[in-house]
């Protein structure tokens, strides 16, 4: 079995196209570059591909994963080159490893990601003295509405926080960085995170003003996604 | 606060932002510098319905090949987004450099249906381009129609600089060379808009003016301009295999109506249907050899990755190579993972033989459209199917498995009684009765048949172009009387139209210039996205119909199209008005017309360009 794991960035307007449009586009990319994907037996075959986490329409990303499986092997700097040549502006493949067998599948490896916020220029971050402050809540209470149904459902989002701090990035601008839980098992939404660290600092913030990116997802024992043994 | 930062902060907050933001593979980045002509091509609904019309992407393909013109795209913004717009004051804009459509040398409406109106107004509206042609400044953009409803243009006359009659494909190069000579020479609007009035299928609604009867027919269209053409012959490209078709279509990054490869095998229809307006205005009809759609196929495959392949035409299995044609594509579906998906299939064994293949065991979307319920009114609308090639094909279907067939009907045309009504349940009837015979006479099953029932709108440019609308009462009347016998009929599903809209539709369809303020005052109360039966406003329609005392029974009811001068008749379509007058009187003696394959059956279009399909039968 010929089993890849492609990290790829996902940047720019692209953010505002979903999962499933992004599914559609690498299974059409593929098509383009001639990479044989397995597909599945039965009436409706559809190739084998699977994101470890799907990204939430508007986020950027520069940590998403995909994980395919071929009819044939490929060399990896192959299967990067050439999706690159064929992907659209604003997705790009980063890194491509082959994944040994058997091993279970990157979604079930899913369990944390670090996160990065920015805001519009000159929009006030909380202080470290908040962030310390609402870290230190003997519990996080938000509410939020039940999977099923209407009714909203008031749940500690404490142990979902790994990691919460204002730090300056690269070009210099103030960020906030966090490391919440990701993945099928448990996932901190990170708007519902905002909202109420927002709230509880007193700083008005507004749905679109967040611009928010993934940037690297993690397994339970704190290595990330792409690390393979 | 640039166009792109404002619309940066909206895109958050609407549903689907993937609709505004370009940049998909295949669309075209041009270098501003030596650009002479910015075209908008300009679809009056939204992205996803836009982006599904092959039509966009063959002109756009054909006006960006040319050097020192650039087309890019604009879709009608859904409610929530035109909304933000309005408030944040963004203006309508390209998709591709988010350009306001203000900036354009020229916007392009394709006009598919008549319900587009007051998007058409909406559009231009959020673009601040004044709605009327004669309001228009030096620096407005000129503002163009095609489709197929610019073969009536008038209800629409006044909001538009011109429009394209018929193909496109070698009209829009021929406009944009005559927009950069034109520019070099610093002409004034009127001067252009004289100038391609003299290129072939360019109609400039403004050198025209009605006159009116007392009760509101037409008296005459005189010309305000002495040189206007006499009337305008559409525009025809006669040799599909030369013809510009896309093999970079764009790939829509969001899902659209139809995420899929389309190959247009053949433009028109020899059938001669009587109701069907594209059968009338696409003639003759012109096909693209075998060899050249299987080309263009693969290479349109091998750029997109698309996984599904739809053929297009107005009836596929007319097509002369049709059995190597799917036959191969059979193949290619296999070999590649691709769907191949055969719309309007005739019901004969090898369809069959092909649906089964394709469709392998899913067996699903089994279409077949008698359109009237007996063989008396199917002789007059001239759709040549007899009850025996229905049973046929169906007992076929059901032999191989289908489980389901979805049956078109139209209600409400010409001479039709209750007893057609009757026929169409019959039908369904006799389709059960064969499913139980096929299961060994044991009533139950899973078989269904889902009847689908339109309302007949009278075209321009058919033979049924003078006839009556059934009132909306009578439409409601026969819907009923029919839902009643479906009741009893185990297994089938009747389900129909919403009568209103289609009301409002053949208004448009065979209205005059006075419509204009109709639309006008309709949009202005709200009307748009007419088409969509959630956002569709009767009341408005007939409250502004009323405001601008215009009766909606004198376009219904046929009066509008008695006498010599039809609201459309400077447009030529090619075909005869005698031989429409002539298959009028045929289709009430129920007479019916053959196929033109079987030979030619006259309808003049041969007096402009030759039928290669001519008898060839
Ligand atoms: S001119 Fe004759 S052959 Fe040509 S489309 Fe008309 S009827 Fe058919």
């Amino acid at each position: 079995m010929n089993r890849y794991l492609l990290k790829f960035e996902k940047t720019g307007q692209l953010r505002y196209t979903s999962h499933l449009d992004l599914l559609r586009l690498f299974r059409r990319t593929f098509k383009r570059v001639g990479i044989d994907l397995l597909y599945s037996q039965g009436f409706n075959p559809h190739p084998k591909m699977s994101f470890a986490q799907p990204l939430s329409l508007g986020y950027t990303s520069i940590g998403e994963y995909l994980e395919i499986e071929t009819r044939m092997p490929y060399n990896e700097s192959f299967l990067v080159d050439s999706m690159n040549s064929s992907l659209p502006y604003g997705v790009k493949v980063l890194d491509c490893r082959e994944i040994p067998d058997p091993r279970k599948t990157a979604a079930s490896l899913v369990r944390w990601a670090d996160y990065k916020v920015r805001l519009p220029e000159g929009h006030a971050f909380p202080t470290d003295l908040q962030l310390r402050l609402f870290l230190d809540q003997d519990a996080i209470l938000v509410s939020k509405r039940a999977k099923k149904g209407k009714e909203m459902v008031e749940i500690d989002i404490k142990p979902m926080i790994h990691e919460l701090q204002t730090a300056f990035d690269d070009d210099g601008k103030l960020v906030l960085k966090m490391k919440i839980r990701t993945g099928s098992e448990s996932n901190l939404n990170t708007e519902l995170l905002l909202g109420s660290l927002f709230d509880f600092s007193g700083i008005p913030l507004e749905k679109y003003e967040p611009q928010i990116m993934r940037v690297e997802m993690y397994r339970e024992d704190g290595r990330p996604l792409s690390s393979i043994e | 606060m640039k166009l792109d930062q404002q619309l940066e902060k909206l895109l958050p907050l609407v549903e689907k932002p993937g609709r505004y933001i370009g940049g998909e593979l295949h669309s075209v980045v041009k270098d501003e510098e030596g650009i002479v002509t910015r075209f908008g091509f300009a679809f009056p609904d939204t992205y996803e319905i836009g982006m599904s019309y092959l039509g966009l992407q063959i002109l756009y393909k054909v006006l960006n090949d040319m050097d020192g013109v650039y087309c890019e795209r604009l879709f009608t913004p859904a409610l929530d987004m035109e909304e933000k717009m309005r408030e944040e004051g963004l203006p309508l804009f390209t998709l591709e450099t988010k350009t306001p459509a203000k900036e354009l040398d020229m916007l392009g409406f394709t006009l598919q249906y008549e319900l587009c109106y007051t998007n058409v107004l909406n559009m231009l509206d959020l673009a601040a381009i004044p709605l009327k042609s004669c309001d228009r400044e030096e620096r407005d953009p000129f503002v163009i129609g095609g489709g197929p409803c610019s073969f009536n243009p008038e209800p629409v006359a006044e909001y538009f600089d011109f429009f394209v009659i018929g193909d496109g494909e070698e009209s829009l190069p021929a406009i944009c060379r005559a927009h950069a000579n034109w520019k070099e020479r610093q002409g004034n609007r009127n001067e252009f808009l004289s100038t391609i009035s003299k290129l072939p299928g360019i109609y400039v609604p403004g050198f025209y003016q009605p006159v009116y009867q007392k009760d509101g027919r037409l008296e005459s269209i005189n010309k305000n301009v002495p040189d206007a053409p006499e009337r305008i012959r559409k525009c025809i490209i006669s040799e599909m295999d030369e013809a510009p078709f896309p093999t970079k279509p764009i790939v829509p990054l969001i899902e659209v109506v139809h995420d899929r490869s389309v190959m247009e095998l053949f433009r028109g229809c020899t059938r001669g249907c009587r109701f069907c307006q594209a059968g009338m205005i696409y003639r003759p009809v012109r096909e693209r050899s075998k060899d050249c759609a299987l080309d263009l196929i693969e290479k349109q495959l091998c750029s997109t990755g698309h996984d599904e392949l739809s053929l297009l035409s107005l009836s596929t299995s007319d097509y002369s190579d049709f059995v190597d044609l799917a036959t191969e594509l059979v193949r290619t579906g296999k070999e590649k993972n691709v769907a191949i998906s055969l719309p309007s299939l005739r019901l004969d064994n090898f369809s069959f033989q092909v649906l089964n293949e394709i469709q392998g065991y899913k067996k699903t979307g089994l279409t077949f459209a008698p359109e009237a319920g007996t063989q008396r009114l199917r002789d007059v609308i001239n759709k040549c199917i007899s009850d025996e090639d229905i049973y046929n094909g169906m007992r076929q279907a059901i032999e191989l498995g289908w489980n389901s067939v979805k049956l078109y009907f139209m209600i409400g045309l010409p001479t039709e009684t209750f007893e057609d009504l009757d026929g169409i349940a019959e039908i369904a009837k006799n389709i059960m009765a064969i499913y139980y015979e096929h299961n060994g006479g044991r009533r139950g099953g899973k078989f269904q048949i889902n009847v689908s029932a339109s309302n007949f709108v009278p075209k321009p440019h058919t033979p049924f172009q003078w006839v009556a609308q059934d009132s909306p009462e009578l439409f409601r009347e026969k819907h009923h009387y029919l839902k009643d016998k479906f009741r009893k009929i185990k297994g089938a599903q009747f389900s129909y139209h919403g009568t209103e809209a289609s009301q409002i539709e053949a208004i448009l369809a065979r209205g005059d210039r006075r419509l204009s303020e109709v639309i006008y005052k309709a949009w202005k109360t709200g009307c748009k996205f007419d088409g969509w039966r959630e956002h569709f406003k009767y009341d408005k329609w007939i409250e502004a119909m009323n405001d601008s005392g215009l009766d909606p029974d004198f376009y219904t009811s046929g009066k509008v199209s008695e006498g010599d001068v039809l609201p459309w008749s400077l447009i030529d379509s090619g075909v005869d008005d005698a031989y429409l007058q002539s298959e009028w009187e045929k289709a009430v003696m129920g007479q019916q017309t053959a196929d033109c394959r079987e030979g030619c059956t006259g309808c003049g279009i041969n007096r402009y360009v030759r039928c290669e399909r001519e008898g060839t039968k």
